[in-house]
């Protein structure tokens, strides 16, 4: 394995590690996500990818390693740096703008686009037809057009985790992190969720953190799976759907 | 949307006309109409705050007090025209908001409260101390008003058109604040400050511009309340006062910003009425108030919202059986 990061990548990450006190849980990881690749990394809960994913976006410092996001190290900048360079993330529950509505919430968003403020702080959205047109684009594509002026903390789990999908894509990333996007929801929305990855434009780069299968391997050009903080195996969809190894891991027996 | 424009529209109508449809006007158009303004400013600058930032503050008569004095020392002790006193005392009162946000908002929740509480009893210690500049505990009296173009401007009805005009430009440059980028990003950080910052927000700046603009409009009120009452004492800073604020706000609705006026009408009709029949009208103040906030927890303002979540509850309940 090499031990600089890949500049032509879309995300690259080398020997990452990242210890809470005595335990470490992120050990070692590195891989690559090439443009316009659908990467998912799976694992079991406790596995490491939630803190893998903050590792990413910024939200935790790095213990050991180096990440890069299009060929610039990124290891010491800020959330909001990352942002400025195209990377758009979404959250685990109930991290929306609960008092304000589904439009006011992509708003807020919209306001700050890659890192940069677009109008006047004391303009007002709701007047500015390039906004509402883009936030009218956002709601449509996640299905929420109709609740646009309903206010968040009135939606359902499905909804917000929709709403959350919204948000990251009105930004017009290149590179999409999505955390657990189908943890909750019920079947039918998990179908309209895999129809709109499916869909998303093939400029964008996707990093999907996932725990349900069926939507990880049903998006995804690579997986990852993650056991213990450490790369259990890597392939693609099909080779770990066949994987025994895996699927014993998910099972709960076998790998010691 | 519209039903909210043409309340708003009615009631402005309404305070337009007061002093000649209100019985009894040389009473009530100065206990009632220009002392619910001038109450209703103040609990303004606290609801928003709880509005914008989730902060309750008990300091927002420090900010009035610091202007008061600062007109009330500059002119009726130094001689100083009211044209350099008055918005010298603005900016002292703003400049004071960007110094104590700057630290308050490094707390949160009770500890804010705590600090903002402790402003107003320091101002309120500081008065009563400095006897030999601010006249102790009976204050700085006698401030006769200024005249603008030969007016004088507490004759009654100007006094109440004046101090009418000066709300209505507040409240309409908050209600343009809150549907702005700005007041969207306020109740943003609000809800969830972790996404704001990987927005690219600057949170801190936010809250404390925030903050400063409701120092601004307390400092409003000081120069209202120092012309209606044509004297500063410690009492008007005092922590009673201060008291009587955070039950207007929340009786009227602490998250709504006209809330502020309900309120200040409530209490202000009410204290008016009700000194005519019971020295124990302090007691009978604080029973409204439980009585409303058991009525309506979320304030006066909140009762619609109440009402319409309960019917859709009703409606959610007879959908289920059926």
């Amino acid at each position: 394995m090499t031990t600089s990061t890949d500049k032509s990548a879309a995300l690259s990450l080398r020997n990452v590690s990242r210890n809470f006190g005595g335990i470490r849980a992120v050990s070692d990881i590195s891989f690559d996500v090439r443009h316009g690749e659908r990467l998912t990394i799976i694992g079991t809960n406790g596995a490491g990818k939630s803190t893998l994913f903050n590792l990413i976006a910024g939200s935790y410092p790095l213990s050991a390693g180096e990440i890069s996001i299009f060929g610039e190290d990124v290891s010491k900048q800020a959330p909001s740096k990352r942002a400025g360079m195209g990377l758009a993330r979404t959250f685990q529950t109930s991290k929306l703008f609960a008092g304000l509505t589904a439009r006011e919430n992509l708003f807020v968003a919209l306001h700050k686009t890659n890192g940069v403020q677009r109008k006047s702080l004391l303009a007002n959205p709701a007047k500015d037809p390039a906004l509402v047109a883009e936030s009218t684009e956002a709601l449509r594509k996640v299905d929420l057009l109709q609740k646009a002026d309903v206010r968040v903390s009135e939606f359902s789990h499905g909804e917000t985790r929709q709403l959350e999908v919204a948000m990251a894509l009105a930004l017009n990333p290149k590179l999409l992190m999505l955390d657990e996007p189908a943890a909750g929801i019920s079947p039918s929305e998990r179908g309209k969720l895999i129809e709109l990855l499916r869909a998303l434009d093939k400029d964008i780069s996707l990093l999907l953190i996932e725990h349900d299968m069926a939507v990880a391997l049903a998006v995804a050009d690579h997986v990852i799976v993650m056991h213990d903080g450490t790369m259990f195996t890597q392939g693609t969809p099909d080779e770990i759907r066949n994987s025994s190894a895996v699927r014993d891991l998910y099972l709960g027996h076998g790998h010691e | 949307m519209n039903r909210r424009k043409v309340i708003i529209g009615v009631l402005v109508l309404l305070a337009l006309v007061f002093p000649y449809i209100v019985p009894d006007p040389g009473f009530w158009v100065t206990n009632g109409g220009t002392r619910t303004l001038w109450i209703g400013l103040v609990a303004l600058s606290m609801a928003y705050l709880n509005r914008n930032l989730g902060l309750m503050s008990l300091g927002q008569l420090f900010f009035s007090g610091i202007t008061s004095y600062t007109i009330a020392i500059l002119t009726i002790k130094h001689g100083v025209s009211y044209g350099i006193s008055i918005p010298l005392g603005l900016v002292i009162g703003t400049l004071a908001g960007v110094i104590i946000g700057w630290v308050a908002l490094k707390t949160e929740a009770v500890y804010f409260l705590m600090l903002t509480l402790a402003l107003t009893l320091g101002l309120y210690s500081l008065s009563l101390a400095g006897e030999s500049i601010t006249g102790g505990h009976t204050g700085i009296n006698s401030v006769a008003p200024p005249k603008i173009f030969g007016l004088d401007i507490t004759a009654r009805n100007t006094f109440y058109y004046l101090c009418l005009i000066i709300n209505l430009l507040i409240f309409a440059a908050c209600l343009r604040l809150q549907s702005s980028n700005f007041g969207l990003a306020l109740n943003g950080i609000r809800d969830n400050a972790a996404r704001t910052t990987s927005l690219g927000y600057r949170n801190s700046g936010l809250r404390l511009a925030a903050f400063v603009w409701a120092s601004f409009i307390a400092s409003i009120g000081g120069v209202i309340g120092l012309f209606y009452y044509q004297a500063v004492t410690p009492d008007s800073v005092g922590l009673a006062r201060s008291i009587d604020l955070l039950i207007v706000v929340v009786v009227g609705g602490a998250s709504y910003l006209g809330g502020s006026y309900l309120g200040a009408a409530v209490i202000a009709v009410f204290e008016s009425i009700i000194q005519d029949y019971t020295k124990y009208y302090v007691a009978a103040e604080g029973a409204l108030f439980i009585l409303i906030l058991l009525i309506a927890p979320q304030g006066l303002m909140g009762i619609g919202e109440q009402l319409r979540k309960r019917r859709n509850k009703k409606l959610a309940a007879s959908a289920g059986t059926q």
